[in-house]
């Protein structure tokens, strides 16, 4: 900030031709971003039953959402945080292992590798399900239990889609599967871009393993994409939905297991046809975001700046 | 050591005293060639008349008429009418289910033709079918259900619109053929050449003939013997040296111009290649027989050719086989309906990947004497090649099946590789017998191949190879065929399966034909363009594509009717035809339809006032959401309202109703229907159940042999809507809400104790709990039985076709209830057309629903779609006297009509979702969870109650919270007819 008001001060021309350059990008982040967080505010104070014009009632909604709802309070927000305190802090950490591992490696070796590891999370939800479906399958076919069945571990067919025991454990086994998305190429191209100087250097100035070399160059080197990661792995905990859903093939899953902050959105916009509160429970999911964001800019942003 | 031994010793003796409980009488060997699972197919006409044709033989006898008056007196509940259509002598009159006898004496015993007069009585969509019984009982199989040889014209549409609006050729019209036809009982599916022949005894014999699903008028009777059918050689003398002044003559005939065809679904289409006639770049234009369409043996097309000078004439073919490469496609070909010489009867066509022109006839071709004048040539694809090959090939998959079943019934379906069984001892020839199978594998795969000269190797039928690999490398260790059933009998990968795969493809014999020719001395056309000329028609369409106006959103004008449908392109084509065709000629409205590819884009386009008018086929549950909203106009308000109604069965409104109103007219249903695998049951000695408690009672039966019994509810999703949670509820008699709908009945005994069984079948009786195909498990035989939907019909005849005649569909099972009477009550949805409420054209588009809805419009559109897409695409009209004219096979149309009058669907209402997902909890939590099946409906209780009347609040109905409120009247199956036949005292 600091840096840009002496620029200002002493070019003051510039000024104009950043604003220039910046207004494509802010058009389309206040028409698709910002614009509709304010529209969605709004219609969070409103009934709105997407087909006849929204009525304002005032905190009403808000007012349900946490006295009232039940399946929110009891399953969706639980559930919801539960999985994006395993999913981020685990797919983030293997997320920098793996990156860091491939950065052992040679080039050619490392493209295709990381290919692979970075596809899962590209396929949508929903081919994933076809995969792991088969998988789980409840049919005394499915992979696992026929693996089961002829090992003699099992007598009869386990419903792992259907029992509710089960279906948070492989919703977070799958969620980990995809978890190595954006961040993790952000890692890895953060640990490519260490200055080698570095390592040289406290080799000479007596640094004596590889646990050294990580923690006390390689992080503290590629902060930002470490916040960056950590930033992606949140958001995309929280805006998970629909996993056990697809897994189960049943919405909503049985008796509410592994149901999402954001399923229990869907569900109130799209099935019970209640925009306004489906609105409040988005505005209460981006306090949420708000503040782990905040918690994970503690944790790794750049500090005295 | 000695532990092992002694509990495999145990092991033997449970296997060989279950052995002893299911066959009372002794395990036959396993030699012996009749096997009790193929009872059904050892009665088909092939087996049947070899079988016949060791003791007696073919009679030599002249035409014998048998008058019908003499019948009269034996028929005494049989209809004789004086108004003939023109038959001249009284006539018997059939109605659908009567029959009649005729009383006939021969003087020798031996096998005779039937033949007879027929006419339809009104026009007919599907082939009239007769039992045949000689003395009380058919002789073979197909004697049951005779196809009777009926045609349908073809007739050209007007010239104004034989094309739809985007310049493309529509296919012409057909109607039925009524006149009186002499008919002589052929084998309609040309498995086998000529007419069928049936045993006679000398002496008297009653035959009688039994209308199945047309009504029909029967004339005189016909007995003769079969005629044989000169040669070539014998032919080419006959007419040598008569009159003939042509030479240097070629007569085209283009293949898409037949004027008779014997399927609805023989159709003419379009392919895109230069040299085809006609042909055009830019729309597509009806230019050859479309070979898929006529692939089934039976099917026949017929044309008329004018000769303009008497001569001898070649006949060639422009074809085109690429679909079923390795297999030689069998044609008969008649001219005037003659069949001229034997080796018309088959005339085979080699695999053709690119067009190509082939005359007829070894060497220098059949010379083929025709007359000055008009002449007809009919084309029919005939199986006789390779039915011998076929039979072989059934024979050795029963054997294969039977051999299967008795290795489960001796393991108890234990598939666990480390037993050692010792099925030597039981089926001691089982060795030689596999090896035998692959051998005779091996041999039938070489004779296809040797049949078509077009390819040397049969990719269609190499499944023959794999499959006689697989039996060999069974052979090696034959006493572990136990655990290795997966590659004998069951299951995708089985031999069982590959061999049914090659029977699929040989039943298919599609040959695509752009023209005929029948010349004398003169080039024939080339059959395929040259490389520039297809590279310039090539360029011309490209370039032509930018302007096409198909992709071009056309606007819509103000006073036309805005359609979105809920179906696939290839529906739609099909809709907005019949549309242009009759609906706007008739009532000069203009419609546009377009394809509703997401049931939310209706809220959008409602959110901005941009709604069409008019949506056909969405689903039945969702219009009730907008209704409640008031985004729907209420179509029972209508005059004509009742009448539409009265087609329909009342619970099919049950959904699309709200407040006083109906929202919707149902244009579709589904429903359950029970589907058996004959071999199967029949093996076990068990039969089609008619009760939950018959079900009940076959399942140690099945279990014993690892087979299991599928319900819906043992479906791959874990949610387990009211499609399937709701059938038992209803067969106790239960209901799922109160009349003012703020409650649950779930409470209730009765509904208590419809739960209870309903999991108790799953818990207590180990019905599998998840089946991710019940299609596939079927197939393989390790779920014989089961209910599924129509899809499942479609999926076995065209997907399975190796257990053709190996399984059969009813009715579902049901309840017996206190009068003694089977509730099979199950839900149906299925699609409806709404009207909108801010329409500016309601009046037109009432008109367009009530149009889309009538009986004829519903059976042509189920017309239209077997021909122009196939019997696979076709839907089930929810109007009840469509589907009962239908084109639907009869062999489902009967259980479904049969089953739909049980339609029985919970209503829709403010909330009712939570209803739905409760339910599908308590059985989660019973099933899965093992809670007891109360204390899952009372925990469900509360949560429902609260949903309910929070919705009912949201729209100021009466509730807890809410006294002051409307009242809201939920429409069940005993108050539904207030809504559909305006009954005010239900």
């Amino acid at each position: 900030m600091m840096m840009r008001k002496d620029l200002a001060l002493t070019r003051p021309k510039k000024w104009n031709s950043a604003y220039a350059f910046l207004t494509p990008y802010l058009i389309v982040f206040f028409t698709f971003i910002v614009l509709l967080i304010i529209i969605s505010a709004i219609l969070s104070l409103t009934y709105f039953d997407t087909i006849n014009f929204p009525t304002l009632i005032g905190f009403r909604n808000f007012a349900r959402l946490f006295t009232q709802d039940s399946d929110f309070m009891q399953y969706a927000l639980p559930t919801t945080i539960r999985y994006a305190l395993i999913i981020g802090p685990v797919g983030y950490l293997i997320s920098f292992l793996m990156a860091w591992l491939l950065a052992q490696l040679t080039h050619k070796v490392r493209t295709i590798i990381a290919i692979i590891l970075y596809s899962p999370s590209l396929t949508s939800g929903v081919l994933m399900s076809v995969i792991w479906k088969v998988v789980f399958s409840g049919d005394q076919r499915g992979y696992l239990n026929y693996f089961l069945l002829n090992l003699g571990f099992i007598n009869e067919p386990v419903q792992w889609l259907q029992n509710t025991h089960f279906i948070f454990g492989i919703m977070v086994f799958v969620g980990i599967w995809s978890s190595m998305s954006v961040g993790f190429l952000a890692m890895l191209s953060g640990i490519l871009n260490v200055n080698k100087d570095l390592y040289e250097a406290a080799y000479v100035d007596g640094m004596k393993s590889k646990w050294q070399e990580i923690f006390y160059i390689t992080i503290p080197s590629m902060k930002p994409q470490m916040l960056f990661g950590a930033v992606m792995a949140l958001v995309g905990t929280f805006n998970a939905a629909g996993m056990a859903t697809a897994l189960s093939g049943s919405f909503p899953p049985p008796q509410m297991a592994g149901w999402l902050v954001v399923d229990h959105m869907n569900d109130y916009g799209f099935a019970r046809y209640e925009m306004g509160y489906a609105s409040a429970i988005s505005v209460v999911l981006l306090v949420i975001v708000l503040t782990f964001n905040r918690i994970a800019t503690r944790l790794f942003g750049e500090r005295g700046e | 050591m000695m532990v092992l031994v002694l509990s495999l010793g145990m092991l033997l003796l449970a296997g060989s005293t279950r052995l002893a409980f299911i066959h009372a009488e002794p395990l036959p060997d396993a030699s012996e060639t009749t096997v009790s699972s193929s009872y059904f197919r050892n009665q088909n006409y092939y087996r049947v008349l070899s079988s016949w044709q060791q003791s007696a033989s073919r009679v030599s006898l002249d035409e014998v008429r048998i008058p019908l008056v003499d019948q009269i007196a034996v028929n005494p509940d049989t209809v004789f009418e004086t108004d003939t259509d023109g038959y001249g002598s009284q006539v018997a009159v059939l109605s659908k289910g009567s029959s009649i006898e005729y009383h006939v004496s021969v003087s020798e015993t031996g096998l005779y033709e039937v033949g007879f007069d027929f006419i339809v009585v009104s026009d007919f969509y599907t082939v009239p079918l007769v039992r045949f019984e000689v003395n009380g009982a058919p002789l073979f199989n197909e004697a049951s259900s005779m196809e009777l040889g009926v045609a349908w014209e073809v007739v050209p549409l007007a010239e104004a619109d034989r094309y739809n609006r985007y310049g493309n050729e529509l296919l012409p019209g057909s109607i039925s053929v009524r006149e009186w036809n002499k008919y002589y009982f052929d084998d309609y599916n040309n498995q086998t050449s000529g007419n069928y022949v049936f045993l006679l005894e000398a002496g008297s014999n009653t035959l009688s003939f039994t209308a199945i699903n047309l009504a029909i008028k029967l004339g005189d009777l016909y007995l003769k013997g079969t005629e044989e059918v000169a040669d070539y050689a014998t032919y080419r003398n006959q007419t040598q040296g008569l009159e003939s002044h042509s030479d240097g003559e070629i007569i085209t005939i283009q293949g898409e111009a037949f004027i008779e065809k014997s399927d609805l679904e023989i159709k003419s289409s379009y392919y895109k290649e230069s040299a085809m006639t006609p042909y055009a770049y830019r729309h597509s234009v009806l230019n050859q027989l479309d070979g898929s369409s006529m692939s089934r043996g039976g099917s026949e097309v017929k044309y008329q050719f004018t000769v303009d000078k008497t001569g001898y004439y070649q006949l060639a073919f422009k074809n085109l086989q690429p679909s079923n490469p390795g297999i030689a496609v069998g044609k008969r070909i008649m001219i005037d309906g003659e069949l001229l010489f034997s080796e018309l009867d088959e005339v085979l066509f080699p695999t053709a990947k690119k067009w190509n022109i082939m005359t007829i006839g070894e060497d220098e071709g059949y010379w083929f004497y025709l007359t000055e004048g008009e002449h007809t040539l009919s084309f029919a694809s005939t199986l006789s090649h390779l039915t011998p090959m076929m039979n072989q090939l059934y024979t050795i998959m029963d054997q294969i099946n039977d051999i299967g079943l008795r290795v489960q019934t001796i393991t108890g379906g234990n598939p666990d590789d480390a037993l050692d069984w010792n099925l030597l001892k039981y089926l001691p020839n089982l060795k030689q017998d596999l090896l035998l199978y692959a051998d005779q594998c091996e041999a039938i795969y070489e004779e296809i191949n040797s049949l078509d000269t077009g390819l040397s190797s049969s990719p269609q039928t190499s499944t023959l190879l794999v499959a006689s690999k697989q039996l060999r490398r069974l052979a090696r260790t034959p006493n572990k065929l136990g655990s290795r059933l997966m590659e004998f009998s069951e299951g995708s990968g089985s031999s069982y399966q590959l061999i049914g795969n090659a029977i699929g493809a040989m039943m298919n014999q599609p040959l695509s034909i752009d023209a005929f020719y029948f010349y004398n001395n003169v080039a024939l056309p080339r059959p395929t363009g040259s490389f520039f000329v297809k590279l310039w028609h090539g360029i011309k369409a490209f370039f032509y594509s930018f302007f096409d106006t198909r992709y071009n959103q056309r606007d819509v004008g103000e006073n036309t009717l805005e359609v979105w449908v809920g179906q696939s392109s290839l529906y739609l084509d099909i809709i907005q035809s019949m549309i242009d065709r009759e609906f706007t000629r008739d009532t000069g409205i203009e419609v546009k339809c377009s394809i509703l590819s997401d049931a939310s884009k209706i809220i959008l386009s409602n959110a901005t006032q941009d709604n069409p008018d008019v949506v056909l086929s969405l689903d039945t549950w969702v219009p009730y959401a907008y209704a409640l909203r008031g985004m729907l106009e209420d179509l029972s308000a209508y005059p004509d309202f009742q009448e539409v109604a009265s087609h329909y069965v009342a619970n099919h409104f049950t959904t699309l109703i709200h407040g006083d109103g109906v929202y919707g007219i149902p244009e579709t249903q589904s429903m359950y229907l029970l589907y058996y695998r004959l071999d199967i049951l029949n093996y076990l000695n068990l039969s089609v159940p008619d009760t939950w408690e018959d079900v009940i009672s076959m399942l140690p039966m099945l279990q014993s042999h690892r087979m299991n019994f599928f319900h819906p509810l043992g479906g791959d999703a874990a949610f387990k809507g009211y499609g399937t949670t709701t059938p038992m509820i209803y067969q106790f008699g239960g209901e799922i809400y109160t009349e003012d709908g703020i409650q649950t009945t779930l409470k209730e005994p009765i509904t208590v104790e419809a739960i209870k069984f309903m999991t108790d079948l799953f818990t207590i009786h180990n019905l599998p709990l998840q089946v991710s195909s019940f299609f596939e498990h079927f197939r393989s035989g390790s779920i014989p039985i089961g209910i599924s939907t129509v899809d499942l019909f479609l999926q076995l005849k065209y997907a399975a076709p190796e257990l053709s005649g190996q399984w059969g569909v009813s009715v579902i099972p049901g309840i017996k209830n206190n009068q003694d009477q089977v509730n099979r009550d199950a839900p149906a949805y299925g699609k409806a057309s709404i009207l909108f409420a801010n329409s500016h054209l309601k009046a037109e588009g009432w008109e367009l629903i009530k149009w889309w809805n009538q009986t004829e419009t519903q059976i042509e559109f189920m017309q239209n779609i077997k021909t122009n897409l196939g019997e696979k695409f076709l839907v089930v009209s929810a109007n009840m006297d469509a589907l009962e004219a239908s084109v639907w096979e009869e062999e489902i149309k009967q259980p479904m009509l049969a089953q739909a009058i049980h339609a029985r669907t919970p209503a829709v209402t403010p909330g009712s979702y939570i209803v739905e997902r409760e339910l599908s909890n308590i059985w989660n939590k019973v099933v899965i969870d093992l809670m007891n099946p109360s204390v899952a409906i009372n925990e469900s209780i509360p949560r429902i109650t609260r949903e309910l009347n929070r919705k009912f609040e949201e729209f100021g109905y009466k509730s807890s919270t809410n006294p002051n409120g409307k009242d809201y009247i939920v429409p069940l199956d005993r108050n539904i007819t207030r809504w559909i036949w305006g009954d005010d005292d239900a």
